[in-house]
């Protein structure tokens, strides 16, 4: 095969990505609210996380079982993004009620710190409070989960349409569990694969 | 106090059992339920959807209410921890039902007082999991049924009694519940105070 062909293909398969992940957009919501009369717009989730390095992490038991995604959301004139993250712990100690309510909680106004890869950063901060929902899981782990929104700017808007994300830090409390640093912080190295998740959801946003 | 408009059909009104207060001297006359939709057993399209509703009409003393009963029900494969039943829905005082009139109009009534309700759940397999849902009995079956009361003022009722009702918003804190009420449902609201007005004329005439 020359070279040219290669390149013809490698280019073709490309082009097809982009021109199916442009026309493919999908929409937990899109719709005119009876209450308000305002346009309603939720993107589906984008994972940041690669399922690979997930599987490979569970096969050798490793701890780390993180998952985040993003979604691009809009009511009216306000635009925000949604951060979806599932984090664990093992403390090997059965959790009591307060341990599970306790497990993951954001406070209203609380940072998420986005660093661009330009090393630029653009601080966002928690709509309102929310308390993450949290299951010991058939293996031992305990997991939890939680849903936040935080509202952006317009300035913010073009910033993360511009460049892709290198790392996302999530100001939380864990209560007994190791799922923030001693900062306070889940952090996400954002993988090959999830650093322009952000660009597509807002992308996607701007296109409903 | 509502007093004026009562009809023919109150003839085809139910009431639920009234009661006498006699240490504060109020009495309480309240129409039966009426379903707005129902659809337990059906899993929530959405953050914001109710399975169940219903309406009530209601007088203490010379205050008038309107009452809605909501219902939620959740599925889970694990056991729901006792903090997610505690206060799963919660309205705090400020809170309002939303209304939604045949001609676009919105009517806003404010929550009588705060309210907080609890869920309960049913494990899988138990009767009352598989009455609701019988497609998947492996489920755990959350329900949480809450009962909230709104401030029926007079303008309020008149416009209510004007027209058909097409939607509903329970406002809930930073969250709302939405009710969609199906079509033979739609003047049931109208219906339940005509009802209260009607009941409240009969006691005027027998005193």
């Amino acid at each position: 095969m020359t070279k040219q062909l290669i390149f013809t293909i490698i280019t073709s398969f490309l082009m097809a990505g982009s021109a199916a992940n442009a026309a493919s957009c999908k929409y937990e919501v899109d719709e005119i609210d009876l209450f308000t009369k305002q346009h309603l717009v939720t993107t589906e989730w984008y994972s940041m996380t690669s399922s690979i390095s997930t599987l490979m992490k569970k096969r050798f038991e490793l701890d780390d079982q993180s998952k985040i995604h993003v979604a691009a959301a809009r009511d009216g004139d306000q635009t925000s993004v949604a951060i979806k993250i599932e984090v664990s712990d093992d403390t090997g100690i059965p959790p009591s009620n307060e341990d599970l309510r306790d497990a993951l909680y954001v406070a209203q106004g609380s940072p998420l710190t986005i660093t661009l890869a330009d090393d630029s950063i653009i601080e966002l901060h928690a709509s309102k409070s929310v308390r993450g929902t949290t299951h010991p899981s058939s293996s031992g782990f305990m997991k939890s989960n939680i849903v936040v929104l935080y509202p952006l700017e317009a300035s913010e808007v073009d910033a993360l349409l511009n460049q892709n994300v290198s790392n996302v830090s999530m100001a939380a409390t864990s209560g007994r569990y190791a799922y923030v640093d001693d900062k306070g912080r889940i952090n996400f190295e954002m993988n090959r694969k999830g650093r322009d998740r952000f660009i597509e959801a807002l992308t996607c946003l701007n296109k409903a | 106090m509502i007093l004026t408009g009562t009809t023919a059909n109150a003839a085809k009104c139910k009431f639920q059992d009234g009661s006498y207060n006699a240490l504060t001297k109020v009495r309480t006359v309240q129409t039966k339920w009426e379903k707005l939709i129902s659809g337990l057993g059906k899993s929530p399209e959405g953050p914001h959807e109710v399975q169940a509703a219903a309406v009530s009409a209601k007088l203490e003393g010379s205050n008038s209410y309107l009452a809605i009963r909501i219902s939620l029900e959740d599925y889970s494969r694990r056991e729901p921890p006792p903090y997610q039943l505690e206060d799963a829905i919660a309205i705090p005082e400020s809170s309002q039902l939303l209304i939604l009139m045949d001609d676009g109009a919105i009517l806003r009534l404010p929550a009588k007082d705060e309210h907080s309700f609890d869920a309960t759940f049913v494990p899988p397999g138990t009767a009352s999991s598989t009455r609701f849902r019988k497609t998947d009995m492996n489920d755990y079956v959350k329900t949480t049924e809450a009962f909230i009361s709104y401030v029926l003022d007079e303008n309020t009722a008149a416009a209510l009694r004007a027209q058909d009702a097409t939607n509903m918003r329970v406002e809930a804190g930073d969250t709302y519940y939405d009710i969609d009420l199906q079509k033979k449902s739609r003047g049931d609201v109208a219906a339940a105070i005509e009802c209260l007005q009607s009941a409240h004329a009969e006691d005027g005439a027998t005193k």
